[in-house]
């Protein structure tokens, strides 16, 4: 069943297609909501807000449109909100949160090696993704998770994050040139 | 180490190496790459969906009917209606609008099944109920004290308006 005629079936009085989305969606939006936030509990309170109001505002969603990034729209909106009423929390770059940089070094197995694959192993390289996006700015953090997490296109990014599309692809290729930053200077080269 | 093929770490050093010649397509390709192989979305914590389905209210979701702008306007008058009207019309001037009414109805009828020209005939009928409306709304409206609930009647449908559009407004923008 799609997601419109899940949206049907809700709209008669079903409830399980509202579970059914509600199933189908919650990793994506929960993902988004908790990179962008880096704080898993509030992601979480927001992911279920999210669901809320799309449950309230089921008969305004448009058909012809996807249903997955209108969702991804209201988390942002969301998440965007929250970050403004708490103000910049950002971290430096260069300094790494408290706990992190030991982290990174163990998963960095042996950074003086030549061989990529004897400094980094596999199942550490997205710890080390991921300690590099939390570093990003909000808006390169969605980016970076929109496009190569939930595999969006850049005219979809946009569309969700209400962002030109020139914006999109700049932030992108900025977010990106960070993070490969980010690894070469923890010894990933 | 295990873990990590040859294959794989040639796509992370070429993706390394595409963003330091800024080859911004190729970087966007191997990255991507690399993401998908490596770096797995965080699942949403167990029990979220039950949380969620828990908080959703169990009645559907509400209509949208009443919430464009228009449909609180169109509120807001017919409640001005309601209200003038037993303001401003007397048992006596109901009964000779209804008579008069009655009497537009049925030449109206009569116009336009019998009159080759209806078009005419219908002009002049519309004409003379107007006309009588008007003169018996002036008739009413400057007579008494019907100015007074008239500006009361306007006030509290006023107010029903602000009521309803504070009510049916949506609380956030979604989308």
């Amino acid at each position: 069943m799609t997601d419109a005629e899940l949206v049907e079936r809700t709209l008669a009085g079903f409830e399980d297609g509202f579970q059914t989305l509600v199933a189908r969606h919650q990793r994506s939006v929960y993902n988004l909501l908790v990179r962008m936030l880096r704080n898993p509990a509030l992601a979480e309170d927001l992911a279920q807000d999210t669901f809320l109001k799309v449950f309230s505002h089921l008969r305004s969603f448009d058909p012809r449109f996807k249903f997955s990034n209108w969702i991804l729209r209201i988390a942002h909106n969301a998440a965007i909100d929250t970050i403004r009423r708490r103000g910049p929390q950002e971290s430096s770059i260069d300094e790494p949160k408290p706990g992190e940089q030991r982290r990174i070094d163990e998963a960095l197995v042996d950074p003086r090696s030549d061989d990529v694959s004897k400094r980094v192993e596999q199942r550490d390289l997205a710890r080390v993704l991921d300690a590099a996006l939390d570093r990003l700015r909000p808006e390169y953090r969605q980016a970076v998770v929109l496009r190569y997490q939930e595999d969006l296109s850049y005219e979809e990014i946009a569309e969700i994050t209400g962002v030109p599309l020139g914006t999109v692809k700049s932030n992108l290729h900025r977010a990106r040139a960070e993070m490969a930053e980010f690894l070469k200077r923890h010894g990933v080269k | 180490m295990a873990g990590m093929s040859d294959w794989d770490a040639d796509e992370l050093t070429r993706w390394l190496a595409a963003e330091q010649d800024d080859a911004c397509d190729q970087a966007d390709a191997l990255f991507a790459r690399v993401a998908s192989s490596h770096w797995r979305p965080i699942e949403a914590p167990s029990g979220l969906a039950v949380r969620i389905m828990a908080a959703v209210p169990t009645r559907r979701p509400a209509s949208d009917l009443a919430a464009p702008w228009w449909v609180r306007l169109t509120v807001a008058a017919a409640l001005l209606v309601l209200g003038l009207a037993p303001a401003a019309v007397s048992p006596g001037l109901l009964f000779d609008l209804a008579s008069n009414f009655v009497t537009v109805l049925a030449r109206l009828t009569h116009g336009v099944v019998t009159s080759g020209s209806a078009a005419l005939g219908v002009w002049g009928v519309s004409w003379t109920l107007l006309t009588t409306v008007g003169r018996a709304a002036v008739v009413v409206t400057t007579a008494g004290a019907a100015p007074m609930f008239i500006v009361a009647n306007l006030l509290v449908a006023s107010a029903a308006f602000v009521g309803l559009t504070r009510l049916l407004a949506p609380r956030e923008d979604c989308y």
